[in-house]
């Protein structure tokens, strides 16, 4: 059953016009991206994972700002009505609203970028935008990595390289001839 | 202790030298002034361990089904034929043999499948999302019931498996839909 084979590990991520979540498969890492319409599946075998790296990203300071001009124009709003003894629903409603917004982003953490560092590509996980929900799914994945890779050797150094032979000179080679045997009469002639 | 390859950072390609890494699980990249942490894996500096066939000494060893002379150290998890040590591929969590991964490959199975369109979904878009604007529906919803039926053998999302749930309720409001122009073309014909 293809719903058994594969356990999520993140929830959607939505990007502009397509989300992506990343599941654990029998012998791989996952990566899925939608449309709703239309899946693409980029599959990296635990064996050949050799890094991940998290970067940092803004994503946190400017969700922070969305929602605080949300809730601080609507408070504004709250405060003109409440001066001017109307009732405020509207202007509460989205002062709330964005007030949530704000306090939700900053519990969420830092944002962040992470990567997978294979021997052929370093592939972006887009469902990853969290520092501490990223940190929890390395470490999730960090003992089935290591346990995959148990098997793995430290590749011998290649040997030295022997120095170059030297061009023989004329004094070496009367040496060599002068050393064999039957050749201690210098040539006549 | 800074033997190691150099790596490049993901974001501006600069090159971190294995002082970046090895003894510091975090830094700053200098190419593009950002911080990053690092969790790195045997892979990153030591290699799978080279197979070797061990070849077949007695006669009565029993040998791989694609090599003669090497010894069977496997049996294939999908067809059972003997296999050396170099035949038996670790793949989807089994250890198959190169033809039954061709067949895997060919097949279409979960294990290789690189990408699926969701015809449930589009169906029930294509009921739904024109009711907004319902004329559009005139159009819409005999191509909602005609992707239902379309896309009912077809193979789901490989993660959240496949259920026929959207595609029935497409094709509810898909008839629904058409039932209610045929009244109403019945209605304004009977009504001349």
């Amino acid at each position: 059953m293809a719903a058994k084979l594969y356990t999520r590990l993140t929830r959607n991520a939505t990007q502009l016009g397509s989300y992506s979540s990343l599941w654990r498969g029998p012998d791989h890492l996952m990566i899925v991206r939608s449309t709703g319409y239309h899946e693409s599946y980029a599959r990296l075998q635990f064996t050949d994972v050799k890094a991940f790296f998290l970067t940092d990203s803004p994503r946190r300071m400017w969700w922070g700002y969305v929602w605080g001009i949300v809730a601080g124009w609507a408070g504004f709003v709250l405060i003109l009505a409440l001066v001017n003894r109307e009732r405020p629903i509207g202007s509460v409603f989205f002062f709330a609203i964005g007030a949530l917004g704000f306090v939700w982003n900053y519990l969420l953490g830092p944002g962040c970028r992470a990567y997978v560092l294979t021997g052929v590509q370093t592939a972006e996980m887009p469902a990853l935008v969290r520092l501490r929900k990223a940190r929890r799914v390395i470490a999730q994945l960090e003992p089935i990595i290591h346990a995959a890779q148990q098997d793995f050797v430290v590749a011998s150094p290649p040997p030295a390289p022997s120095p170059p032979i030297a061009a023989p000179t004329e004094a070496t080679l009367l040496s060599k001839i002068e050393s064999r045997p039957g050749s201690t009469e210098a040539p006549s002639g | 202790m800074t033997a190691g390859p150099a790596l490049a950072c993901p974001r501006c390609r600069h090159t971190l030298g294995p002082e970046s890494w090895i003894d510091a699980n975090r830094g700053v990249c200098w190419g593009c002034k950002t911080g990053y942490e690092f969790v790195g894996f045997p892979a990153l500096r030591a290699t799978r361990q080279r197979i070797a066939a061990q070849p077949a000494v007695l006669a009565a060893d029993s040998v791989c089904f694609f090599h003669a002379e090497n010894r069977a150290e496997a049996i294939c998890d999908s067809c059972g034929r003997f296999l050396c040590a170099v035949c038996a591929v670790p793949f989807a969590g089994r250890k198959l043999c190169p033809a039954c991964i061709a067949a895997a490959g060919s097949a279409e199975t979960s294990s290789v499948v690189r990408e699926r369109v969701l015809f449930d979904s589009i169906a029930l878009a294509l009921a739904i999302v024109p009711l907004l604007i319902w004329p559009f529906t005139l159009i819409a919803a005999p191509c909602a019931l005609g992707m239902a039926i379309y896309g009912w053998k077809k193979p789901g999302s490989l993660v959240s498996g496949r259920s026929r749930t959207r595609l029935i309720s497409a094709a509810l409001v898909a008839v629904l839909e058409i039932a209610g122009w045929i009244t109403l073309f019945v209605y304004l014909w009977l009504k001349k």
